[in-house]
């Protein structure tokens, strides 16, 4: 049965991505919006919007009971999540399911068993994929805690059983910071989640973060699509990505692509996941958790398998077998995502809310630009704060990270500040650039990445231009707001008058 | 006209007769081809180069490619003014704190009457679910705060001020 309307229950640019998605697979689209995205980008995309609500997403893109009425509304027979918000809800699958919809994603089931950690891990050690040395179960006491850590030995990691995001976590060095560590995490945990259970897990130090791609569909087929790397982080927060991994070769990937079918199949799971790997140098590797959902950076695998992702969200959701042979596809070239972000790399990342005034987006051979936002629209201090995904590919690593380099020095932003500059430097940074980096990257490499610092030849180009506008101003012309170009368009335009 | 620029702390000394420009003494070819507004596109020797001017408080934030600098740019006059008003001294050059961002104050880092160094961390500011450390942009003993935790504050808010150092 072919979906004929898809409700996209998101904003921003993955709204966009599976808008374009579903209009190439010819299915209708209805956008959500709160009322400060009225005249957003993707209500501008979609075929038909409906409001569910004040700005605040928990009054509007976190209301399972607005969003399921507006699909309602709208006659539409499926919804998709997105990524964030409710995408990872296993309430939210139930509700859509309960109301005769079609969810786009895994089962509830699926995801409330990935979702506590402690039972992930439990299903995965089952399922023979290698888990970090630790506990299975939550611990109840700082005694109990401290019997598991001598097990695995110091330094240990604490974390919040029910979830993940930094939240809850605590690495412990030796057992005199125990106790204080313990209750620390406990009530973190207790804070974030209503549950206040942490489980011991050896700390891995130094190790780089490599995650597959999975595609399930209704029949039983699980393939994977490789991995990417996404080692480049801040507070836990991917900024750059790259597929392949610059340390991952085919016995490996076939060996981690593995592990991840087989931890799928451990929970029936079904549609776009992400089993999220810690991998050591030496090439050993750790199930870390399963993202339920398409992921932010599913376009460099795109772009390197030749497959596209979030159509076949859809087909599977309609039922479509998965045709693709495990075995006749390869990665081929490379690709490389920075996420655009609205935040100030000088200014310890700040967040810098505005509108875009200005906005070129790069193209050419190889680029490809996932946007949120046009010239006009406002970045809002309500949400994510992404306006764009710039990924390019090559044939090669060092080919993809010059386009790279390339398309971020076509980019031009206005009115809000980027991370574009951050990304300029990563791409020409060493570290980054010989491939052998951790994510530990950017606290070590750190301060070289986000200054402001000047050439002395750009300095000079810049003190010529401020002096000129300066003398442009004062010189008080008349004409000194008007550009030579609008006197040049006037004259031209009078002489085609005369004609 | 002479004009004393900055530039991210390099400093040019720029000179404009006419149609020439001297940058530190020597002549450049420089034209200005278009200026809406401080969005500007230049051509330098033969480079046609695109910067976009914003105002700030202390002087412009030059935009390139999204590469930022700081710039202040005076004349002669401006600094006469400059140092006329400054030997007026009415008042002593302060660092105001501002709220960077519209966002909610979690805790502060320091209390009144502190000494802080420049760069130290004065106050957290949560926005877009994060927390952000505000650095204070100079050394000094921090003054009254005009903020509490929990408070929720519009961008350009004076959060406090650091009185400089001697």
């Amino acid at each position: 049965m072919a979906l004929q309307k898809v409700l996209i229950a998101n904003r921003g640019e993955i709204a966009i991505r599976i808008i374009r998605a579903c209009q190439e697979e010819g299915i209708k689209t209805v956008a959500v919006y709160s009322t400060i995205d009225s005249n957003a980008a993707h209500v501008r995309a979609a075929d038909e919007a409906v409001e569910i609500g004040p700005p605040a997403p928990s009054e509007s893109y976190l209301v399972i009971e607005k969003i399921i009425a507006a699909a309602r509304a709208t006659g539409a027979d499926a919804i998709h999540p997105g990524y964030g918000f409710l995408a990872e809800r296993a309430a939210f699958a139930d509700a859509v399911v309960a109301a005769g919809l079609i969810f786009i994603g895994p089962s509830a089931e699926a995801m409330t068993s990935m979702g506590e950690k402690t039972e992930a891990r439990t299903r995965m050690k089952a399922a023979g994929v290698p888990i970090v040395p630790g506990t299975t179960e939550a611990l109840p006491d700082a005694d109990a805690v401290l019997c598991a850590a001598n097990e695995v030995g110091f330094p240990i990691m604490l974390k919040a059983a029910a979830g993940g995001g930094g939240k809850g976590m605590r690495v412990v060095r030796g057992p005199d910071e125990l106790a204080s560590s313990f209750e620390q995490a406990a009530s973190e945990a207790l804070k974030s989640f209503g549950d206040g259970s942490v489980y011991v897990e050896r700390f891995v130090e130094h190790p780089r973060h490599v995650e597959i791609q999975l595609l399930a569909d209704t029949h039983g087929n699980v393939i994977h699509l490789g991995e990417r790397e996404c080692s480049v982080q801040r507070r836990h927060q991917k900024l750059v990505e790259e597929a392949p991994s610059p340390i991952v070769e085919s016995g490996l990937r076939r060996k981690m692509g593995e592990a991840a079918v087989r931890a799928a199949r451990a929970v029936d799971y079904v549609g776009a996941g992400t089993v999220e790997f810690l991998v050591l140098p030496g090439g050993e590797f750790f199930f870390l958790e399963m993202n339920t959902r398409v992921q932010v950076e599913h376009p460099i695998t795109e772009l390197v398998y030749g497959i596209d992702i979030v159509r076949w969200q859809l087909r599977i959701a309609a039922g479509a077998k998965l045709d693709i042979d495990q075995d006749s596809i390869e990665p081929s070239g490379h690709a490389i995502e920075c996420r655009i972000i609205a935040e100030d790399p000088a200014n310890n990342f700040v967040p810098s809310p505005g509108t875009i005034t200005q906005l070129k987006i790069p193209s050419g051979p190889g680029v490809r630009w996932d946007g949120g936002v046009e010239i006009g629209d406002r970045v809002e201090l309500f949400y994510d704060p992404m306006i764009a995904k710039l990924v390019v590919w090559a044939e090669d690593r060092e080919s993809a990270r010059h386009r790279m380099l390339r398309a971020l020095g076509e980019m031009e932003i206005r009115g809000v500040t980027t991370s574009q500059s951050f990304h300029r430097k990563v791409m020409v940074e060493e570290t980054f650039a010989s491939g052998d980096y951790d994510i530990e990257y950017i606290a070590t490499v750190g301060d070289a990445l986000t200054g402001n610092e000047v050439d002395e030849d750009r300095a000079r180009e810049v003190a010529v231009a401020i002096a000129l506008f300066r003398h442009q101003q004062a010189s008080g012309s008349d004409d000194g707001a008007v550009t030579r170009d609008d006197s040049d368009w006037v004259k031209l335009a009078r002489r085609e008058g005369l004609r | 006209m002479k004009y004393q620029v900055d530039v991210e702390g390099r400093q040019f000394e720029v000179e404009i007769k006419g149609d020439t420009v001297w940058v530190d003494g020597a002549s450049t070819p420089a034209t200005i081809l278009t200026n809406a507004n401080g969005a500007m596109v230049l051509r330098l020797n033969n480079r046609t180069v695109s910067i976009a001017f914003v105002p700030n408080e202390e002087g412009w934030v030059a935009s390139r490619s999204g590469d930022l600098a700081h710039v202040t740019v005076e004349t002669e006059r401006d600094r006469l003014l400059r140092k006329f008003t400054a030997a007026g001294g009415s008042s002593k050059a302060s660092g105001a704190i501002k709220a960077p961002m519209p966002g909610l104050v979690l805790r502060m880092l320091v209390h009144e009457g502190e000494k802080v160094q420049k760069g130290q961390g004065l106050l957290v500011l949560e926005a877009m679910k994060m927390e952000n450390e505000i650095k204070s942009p100079v050394g000094g003993v921090v003054g009254p705060f005009g903020v509490e935790p929990g408070q929720a504050v519009e961008k350009g808010t004076l959060l406090f001020e650091v009185l400089p150092e001697g």
